[in-house]
């Protein structure tokens, strides 16, 4: 018994040494990956009781890209065990700056400010470069993490963040924003 | 800034061309270049005027881009609160599988 107990007080130890500093940036990933606030505190639940039930078999090194490997598996299970029939259901979605239905699409160029002119370069990039800008810009992973977590080589993140950025700006300069100046 | 400071910094810019920044540009903003190099990246950005432009856009974009990282507080709270509970052992993380 006294032995269970150190156990459990041993693992509770780790947790809160490992996990719970990480609970922001996992939330955030979540977010990235699930376009959905209540998926991602889902997701990030998942996560916590994934890492508690292995953290005895975890060394301690890089916790951060540990328990982005699981949210990825975690995130990889949810979508296999979600029926089709499930997707259709209406979800609150994070924020859509672009799809807002009535406004013409002169007044929504008229009305762009900075910020809102890069949400909206950003929501015209493909799913790939929309993946890196999500994990780097946002999620706030290095390169290594963001690998980690997209499952794709570390030397990709950053041609596909090259690539992105460029595209962006390609975009903010067609909506009259020059280099370095905000219009 | 003094003359010898002046000078060693414009020394250092001009041991990198435009070109050569321009590729590893994306790296510095992120943070993931080299400490050789990124203070040469640095001086360089400070003396050139096109270079410093081209920075600057990008840091606008990462910047307005890293709003959206903004999280709800009652969702870091939700989720702290949870995780106390598993360290806890208040929440039973058995797999029920």
């Amino acid at each position: 018994m006294g032995t269970e107990a150190s156990t459990a007080a041993s693992a509770a130890a780790r947790f809160e040494q490992w996990v719970l500093p990480e609970v922001e940036v996992l939330l955030r990933v979540a977010r990235s990956m699930t376009h959905n606030p209540h998926d991602a505190e889902d997701l990030v639940q998942d996560t916590m009781l994934r890492a508690y039930r292995s953290i005895d078999r975890f060394d301690g090194r890089y916790p951060r890209a540990w328990l982005l490997t699981i949210m990825r598996n975690a995130e990889i299970n949810r979508h296999r065990r979600q029926r089709p029939s499930l997707l259709t259901e209406a979800q609150q979605t994070l924020p859509d700056p672009v799809a807002d239905g009535g406004a013409t699409a002169e007044s929504k160029v008229i009305d762009l400010t900075f910020d809102a002119a890069v949400e909206e370069a950003f929501e015209h990039l493909s799913p790939d470069f929309r993946e890196v800008i999500e994990l780097v810009d946002i999620g706030g992973l290095t390169y290594a993490e963001a690998a980690e977590v997209a499952g794709i080589p570390e030397g990709t993140v950053m041609s596909r963040l090259h690539r992105a950025r460029g595209r962006v700006r390609t975009r903010l300069e067609r909506h009259g924003y020059d280099a370095g100046r905000q219009q | 800034m003094s003359i010898f400071t002046k000078i060693r910094r414009r020394h250092m810019a001009m041991q990198m061309s435009c070109a050569e920044v321009g590729a590893v540009l994306q790296q510095y903003l992120d943070d993931e270049l080299n400490e050789t190099t990124s203070p040469l990246v640095e001086a360089h950005l400070e003396m050139c005027r096109k270079c410093g432009l081209e920075a600057s856009i990008y840091t606008d974009v990462k910047n307005a881009l890293a709003k959206n990282g903004d999280l709800p507080e009652d969702s870091v709270r939700r989720l702290r609160e949870f995780g106390e509970r598993i360290a806890h052992g208040e929440i039973p993380a058995d797999d029920p599988a």
